[in-house]
């Protein structure tokens, strides 16, 4: 593998430091990881460019207590596995999202536990302020405690792939990229998972835009 | 957004105490990495003469020198114009921290030690002045402001009184010139604010010149302020052209940071810690004629700050 040229990031960065560049280009996530590879600390600016967005999916499906950690581990595991980064992805999220829901997957009874308490309660412990905002707009065709329930029921895969598009914004190329999966399968399972779930919504696709228009 | 996206509830970012764990597992794995990668050079660099003459002949002989240098030897310039990360990202992240503070309940106080720094040149490095400041929760109310040396009447150690309304004291030079019922009233968004800013702030330059100055000044003086005031600045700041972010900085008293500026543009320059929490800022040199451009001329340190339930009482003797 041919290395970029040496880092920006110095051990003996002082008080008199300057850098004077401007102009400035961004590192794309393929170079930080190829970087780190020469100077390992390099890697945690891409955890600084997406960990909340990791912890963020890792809440919506296991709750903010398991989130915590699960999004450090994320990291670790990415850390531990750069060198089989593939370097023609500029974007590190399919790889991390696909990590993080592997480490989902372990805890695969916690998830269910997840949505079936919300499902019984109507209240997520994940959520800043319970679905009001949702129930808002969404009461007159459903309940959050509906919408959960029916996620309960998905089988992982579905909710995978449903979730990575949902709250991830992953597309399905991306998506069979993060979970190692031909492109086919993703359709596939995110036909079934749509189906099941505008079966159990009453008409609503999960994945329809033309939702917004209750936003507005 | 998707409909489903749309249905559930606004998943709670993660707080800043379980970032910086990450982070910190993290950064220590790497450091670890590295040390154990330290060590495996050290052990190859005792036996690389034999190795490199060995290579070197072999090499030769084949006439592929140069391209067993370029294996050996890499190359190890920094890249010119490629950054770990933009100044956006880091402001913008440092916005989000501010803004996820909770206010401060009426009645409690922002605590805050400081110490301004001067750096005549590369060696030399004075301390001017430190302190404590209290400032009351939302503006109103005493506070104090505890100081070594004392601004008034050259003692060199006194507690001086002040009384807020609307974020300004009654006593000349202990507040900025803009009070925090202003800002307030200007922090709502950060596009209305940097608009407000570049056609109202004076002084030289280019209107982006001017509302650096102007944005920096407020972000400093908007310590002990509400969250939500310094979030919108932060996000403010990241709009403005040329803004650069050194990661790998450290302050005035050794902390390592991140150092946002405009370089060759302007000459403050603001810092926060490895959290996107403000810990000071510097001005530097811009112009030609003197010290070299960027080098760092004084510092505005912020040692720590939180809130606190109580204002101390003046002591006795030192009250100015």
């Amino acid at each position: 593998m041919t290395l970029p040229p040496a880092l920006e990031v110095r051990d003996d960065a002082n008080e008199l430091d300057m850098i004077s560049h401007v102009n400035e280009q961004v590192a794309t996530d393929d170079e930080i990881v190829t970087w780190s590879l020469r100077d390992p600390e390099v890697f945690a600016t891409l955890y600084d460019r997406h960990a909340p967005a990791i912890h963020r999916y890792i809440a919506r499906r296991l709750g903010p207590d398991l989130a915590d950690d699960l999004m450090a581990e994320t990291f670790l595991l990415a850390f531990r596995q750069r060198a089989r980064y593939d370097t023609a992805r500029t974007d590190a999220r399919p790889w991390l999202y696909g990590i993080a829901t592997n480490l989902i997957g372990r805890h695969r009874r916690a998830e269910g536990r997840f949505w079936r308490a919300i499902a019984r309660s109507g209240t997520d412990a994940a959520t800043e302020s319970l679905a009001e905002r949702a129930a808002d707009r969404v009461s007159a065709q459903m309940s959050l405690p509906a919408l959960t329930a029916a996620l309960a029921r998905l089988s992982k895969s579905q909710r995978d792939v449903l979730l990575l598009t949902a709250e991830a914004g992953l597309s399905p190329v991306e998506i069979a990229d993060a979970l190692g999966v031909p492109k086919g399968t993703v359709h596939s399972r995110l036909g079934r998972a749509r189906r099941k779930m505008r079966e159990a919504l009453g008409g609503i696709d999960p994945l329809d835009p033309r939702e917004d228009a209750i936003d507005e | 957004m998707n409909s489903l996206k749309q249905m559930l509830p606004e998943v709670a970012p993660p707080s800043r105490e379980a970032l910086l764990e990450g982070r910190g597992r993290l950064v220590a794995e790497a450091r670890d990495e590295a040390a154990s990668a330290g060590r495996s050079r050290l052990l190859k660099r005792r036996i690389n003469p034999w190795t490199a003459l060995t290579a070197g002949l072999v090499a030769g002989t084949l006439g592929v020198g140069a391209a067993l240098a370029v294996q050996i030897g890499g190359d190890h310039r920094p890249p010119e114009r490629v950054r770990l990360v933009s100044a956006a990202e880091v402001l913008s992240r440092a916005s989000a921290v501010a803004g996820a503070d909770g206010a401060a309940r009426h009645g409690r106080y922002f605590h805050y030690r400081w110490q301004e720094i001067s750096l005549p040149d590369e060696k030399s490095r004075h301390v001017l002045g430190s302190g404590e400041s209290w400032v009351p929760a939302g503006g109103n109310g005493r506070g104090l402001q505890r100081m070594q040396p004392c601004t008034e009447g050259n003692a060199p150690d006194c507690d001086v009184v002040l009384n807020y309304k609307d974020g300004a004291t009654d006593r000349e030079g202990f507040t900025g010139p803009r009070s925090p019922k202003y800002l307030r009233d200007l922090a709502t968004d950060p596009d209305a604010l940097l608009a407000r800013i570049r056609r109202t702030a004076k002084g030289d330059g280019t209107a982006d010149d001017r509302a650096w100055r102007e944005i920096t000044d407020l972000i400093t003086e908007s310590v002990g302020t509400e969250p939500k005031l310094r979030a919108a600045l932060f996000a403010a700041a990241a709009k403005i052209p040329g803004v650069v972010a050194d990661m790998n900085t450290k302050d005035a008293i050794g902390r390592p940071g991140i150092a946002i500026s405009r370089p060759g543009r302007s000459p403050q320059q603001i810092i926060f810690d490895r959290g996107y929490r403000l810990i000071g800022d510097r001005t530097l040199a811009v112009g030609k004629g003197g010290p070299e451009p960027g080098t760092v001329l004084s510092a505005y340190v912020l040692v720590n700050e939180d809130v606190v339930d109580r204002l101390p009482a003046p002591r006795p003797g030192l009250v100015r």
